[in-house]
């Protein structure tokens, strides 16, 4: 091809255009990670976090956390200052006297935590470095007395004097580290694994079902087999979010009378899910079809019965599309979330799906947690995805529907 | 691979061994059997639907796999019934729901209903006043019941706390030995023992009145005739309305819970005719059309475009950038929805802070209803782009080079290529995709679910229906959200999807050349 100067232009254009929408398209997944570091729940910060914390990491693993955070309160003209630092309330006044009542919930299993605080000068909103004194609190049964260090014990009351040197020239400020804990509440990896499991389990019935159903379908004579296949294939474009209220009725009775198939069980939600498979019979009569059956008409003259020609045979012979069935059925699966949402109401059982939806309620968002949960959950579904690529994409196409 | 020989030899044509036979019927008749059990208990339980329909499932599931005639379906059946159970059932079902008032205040039948309302209690303000004391023995409990005028002590059986009601007869003693329990258990405890009804030796029924205190209960309302209770407290008779399936008086107060009746084509007439239904329904069915339309036309116009940038010849690091492009769609779309939900927060969001710092403005997404819309289309086109670009990429290689070589003789340039040569051909073959792709948008649930939740709210809308709800999210909110939860409106809404989905279905199977060629 001749390179016109014009085509170059061209090229550079569409480089250009690749680049930014790329950039563009990318942005969601570079911010979601960004969050995911921040401090707090509402995180407004740069994009490459200043004080970059695990809080929501160790959360999305089902950790318990224990931060920190460090602040200042500046004295009032008489007036105490007041402050919990996780372990107990601690009054400290202007002539450096303080107080600590030990009032720790923290249960022994967080121990040891340390806390300290002290009295600073600021100058012109900053500290000044010249601290007098600073007292560090450990909360443990102690074992090692350390000098300058308070060891507390559960509902010990103390306290004791910080030294005032020359603090004069700024405002007196008392300086102190504030320890807070949480309790991680989303059980996140239970949902990864009761979604991988649901959607495990049903992808290898949807496959059983739906290769003996392709195997009739192209091989046998079959009465009435495209009215069927289109029946099939159209009843499928009805979403089953439209009769969630007969499906929910469903279960309800089925689990009146066999107990573990009832609502909140995942045998109801992999057995509910087995109506969706036209698509995939489709997809695999295609590939059928394109395997030469002269192979199996021999067998069946050597006394082969039809399930051991498929079974021995057919079967071998079509790996790859068996593959491509169950990775694209299980994807979808995953992502699931009308029939889930309304099956599974104990927290324990919910899908990733629809477990996900419980941070960003109006009234209660853990935008940070969502995000380390976000990344921490779709990771393993994403890499999935992108590995199998190449064998989808001709699944994708030709499943769909034949052009 | 002509070497047929390693295909086992079987020495009888056809036939099974004796082991897997008996294998076979054995396993056929444990699982007849229990299918069997289950309908037999539903028919009892006067559930005839379900009853007939797990009978029916049973005889034709023996037929297939007791006949050999029937060899053939044994492949299909099982497929062919989970469509059949999970699919069509439950589309006829709540096609049959449409035309009741089935609805969490109508759940029950009469029977069910009228029994409920004769088992409501009431305390009467002359009743009996009874002390009462809760003990612990061996780790479960008793109560006692003293008359205070009386002096008379009762004495209950030991119990477990209740989560459902029970009655626990009492019986008179003399003196009751044993660990008293302090307020505060009782106060732990006090759901459980509202639960209880304790009956005394001559029928009077007790329940809790207070943390120490029992009284008699009387029955609330008195049947007078098949179709009519009457209040024992107020004297006011209620008679069974059929066409609204409530109990109601004179006055027109209506007993909750109803019951379920048939209800015609109300719930039809409801939409067409109510003021708060009907013109949200058609502002929701034309933002249906709209969003399904325009997400084709988005995902296709950029897909279509991405893919012909990324296959054009000059193009290097073509397998990096298809990778990246596919990207958003092997993000779990549920993961990426609620990204945006984020992101577009006009609070704390990435993306207004971004506008802000920039333009200095700070658009309410979530608020108005045509930035809601717009943000919709925004993550559906973002969602939904690499489907296409990775059906027109395939599409893209199997047209003929030569074609292009043609025009490049020509002197013709990459643009008017792609309108000559490239759209024509990708069109055709597209078409019967893009149905389908129209079809999944139409009912596109979770990205509004996830994203607005139909929000902002229309006003005067009654039900509630929201700006972005799409018909699917409308009768999902009829039926899941809100104090009542009208399971039978909800069901007529379905019903017009259904007969929306079923039109594009058809022309979808017209396009699509569905055919088992063999």
């Amino acid at each position: 091809m001749i390179q016109t100067g014009s085509v170059k232009v061209q090229i550079w254009a569409a480089y250009a255009f690749l680049i930014i929408f790329l950039a563009i398209v990318m942005f969601p997944l570079a911010a979601v990670t960004s969050i995911s570091f921040r401090t707090g729940n509402f995180a407004i910060g740069s994009f490459i976090p200043e004080n970059p914390t695990l809080e929501h990491w160790y959360l999305a693993l089902e950790q318990d956390y224990l931060g920190s955070f460090q602040k200042r309160s500046i004295f009032g003209s008489d007036d105490d200052v007041l402050f919990h630092n996780g372990m107990g309330r601690v009054t400290i006044n202007q002539k450096g006297h303080w107080t600590l009542e030990e009032a720790s919930r923290i249960s022994s299993d967080y121990l040891p935590i340390r806390s300290h605080f002290g009295l600073a000068s600021i100058q012109s909103g900053a500290i000044d470095q010249q601290y007098i004194q600073i007292v560090e609190f450990h909360l443990e049964i102690p074992e090692v007395q350390e000098i300058g260090v308070v060891y507390l014990t559960p509902g010990s009351l103390i306290e004791g004097r910080l030294v005032l040197g020359d603090l004069t020239g700024g405002q007196l400020a008392a300086v102190y580290q504030e320890n807070y804990l949480r309790i991680h509440e989303h059980p996140v990896l239970t949902w990864l694994w009761n979604s991988v499991k649901v959607a495990g389990v049903t992808s290898f019935l949807i496959l059983l079902l739906s290769t003996t159903s392709a195997y009739a379908f192209s091989r046998m004579k079959l009465a009435a087999k495209n009215g069927i296949l289109k029946s099939m294939l159209m009843i499928q474009m009805f979403p089953n979010t439209l009769f969630l209220v007969a499906l929910y009725a469903l279960f309800i009775k089925m689990g009146n009378y066999v107990s573990w198939l009832g609502v909140d069980s995942h045998a109801a939600l992999v057995i509910g899910y087995l109506g969706t498979i036209a698509l995939h019979i489709w997809l695999i009569i295609g590939y059928f079809n394109t395997i030469d059956s002269a192979m199996e008409e021999s067998a069946a003259i050597d006394g082969a019965t039809p399930w051991q020609t498929f079974y021995r045979i057919l079967l071998p012979m079509s790996l790859p599309i068996l593959s491509v069935v169950f990775i694209l059925a299980f994807i979808g699966l995953v992502n699931e979330y009308p029939l889930a949402s309304v099956l599974i109401t104990d927290l324990d059982k919910l899908t990733l799906a629809v477990g996900s939806t419980m941070y960003m309620y109006e009234q209660n968002l853990q935008w940070g947690d969502f995000a380390a949960a976000a990344i921490l959950s779709g990771f393993p579904i994403t890499i999935v995805f992108l590995i199998s690529q190449k064998f989808l994409v001709g699944g994708l196409t030709a499943g769909g529907v034949k052009g | 691979m002509a070497n047929a020989n390693t295909i086992p030899f079987v020495p009888e044509s056809g036939a099974q061994s004796p082991a897997s036979k008996i294998f076979h019927l054995l396993s056929l008749g444990l699982f007849t059997l229990a299918l069997l059990w289950v309908s037999v208990q539903m028919l009892a339980a006067k559930e005839w639907v379900f009853g007939v329909l797990v009978l029916m499932f049973t005889a034709i599931n023996f037929y297939v796999f007791f006949l050999e005639k029937a060899y053939v379906w044994r492949y299909v059946l099982p497929a062919i019934s989970g469509v059949i159970i999970f699919v069509v059932f439950p589309i006829i079902y709540t096609f049959g729901l449409s035309f009741t008032n089935y609805s969490t205040a109508n759940l029950l039948s009469f029977p069910q209903s009228k029994q409920y309302l004769q088992n409501l209690t009431y305390l009467k303000d002359s009743g009996e006043e009874y002390d009462f004391n809760l003990y612990e023995e061996n780790g479960a409990f008793v109560i006692t019941l003293q008359d205070p005028k009386s002096d008379i002590l009762y004495v209950s059986n030991v119990f477990n706390m209740p989560d459902a009601p029970i009655e626990l007869n009492v019986s008179v003693i003399q003196e009751f030995q044993g660990t008293k329990l302090p307020l505060k258990t009782v106060i732990q405890n006090r759901t459980a023992l509202d639960f209880i009804t304790a009956v005394l030796p001559d029928g009077t029924q007790l329940s809790k009145a207070g943390l120490r205190t029992f009284m008699s209960r009387f029955q609330r309302y008195k049947t007078i005739g098949d179709k009519e209770i009457q209040s024992n407290e107020t004297g006011v008779i209620y008679r069974a309305i059929d066409e609204t399936g409530f109990f109601t008086s004179d006055e027109g107060k209506q007993l909750t819970p109803g019951y379920t009746v048939p209800y015609g084509f109300k719930n039809y007439l409801k939409i067409l005719t109510n003021k708060g239904m009907f013109e949200p329904f058609i502002g929701i069915f034309a933002w249906t059309i709209v969003f399904s339309l325009l997400s084709v036309v988005l995902t296709l116009g950029l897909g279509m475009m991405l893919a012909n940038i990324v296959q054009w010849e000059p193009i290097k690091g073509r397998g990096i950038f298809q990778t990246l492009l596919i990207l958003p769609y092997a993000i779990p779309a549920f993961i990426s929805i609620q990204v945006f939900k984020g992101l577009f927060n006009p609070n704390f969001g990435e993306i207004n802070k971004i506008l802000e710092f920039i333009f200095n403005m700070s658009p309410q997404w979530f608020q108005d209803p045509f930035l809601a819309k717009s943000m919709i289309l925004m993550v559906n086109t973002w969602l939904g782009y690499p489907y296409m670009f990775i059906l027109c990429l395939g599409l893209l290689q199997s047209i003929p080079k030569d074609l292009y070589e043609a025009s490049a003789l020509e002197g013709s340039g990459p643009v008017s290529n792609f309108f000559k040569i490239t759209l024509p051909l990708l069109i055709k073959p597209l078409l019967p995709l893009l149905i389908a792709s129209f079809a999944f948008n139409f009912n596109n649930f979770v990205v509004i679910q996830l994203l607005t939740e139909g929000g902002p709210v229309i006003l005067g809308s009654s039900p509630e229906a929201g700006h972005t709800d799409l018909l699917v999210n409308y009768a999902y909110g009829l039926a899941f959200t809100g104090d009542r939860q009208d399971f039978a409106l909800a069901s007529a809404v379905s019903t017009f999807i259904f007969m929306m989905v079923g039109m594009i279905a058809l022309v979808y199977l017209k396009f699509a050349k569905i055919e088992i060629k063999r």
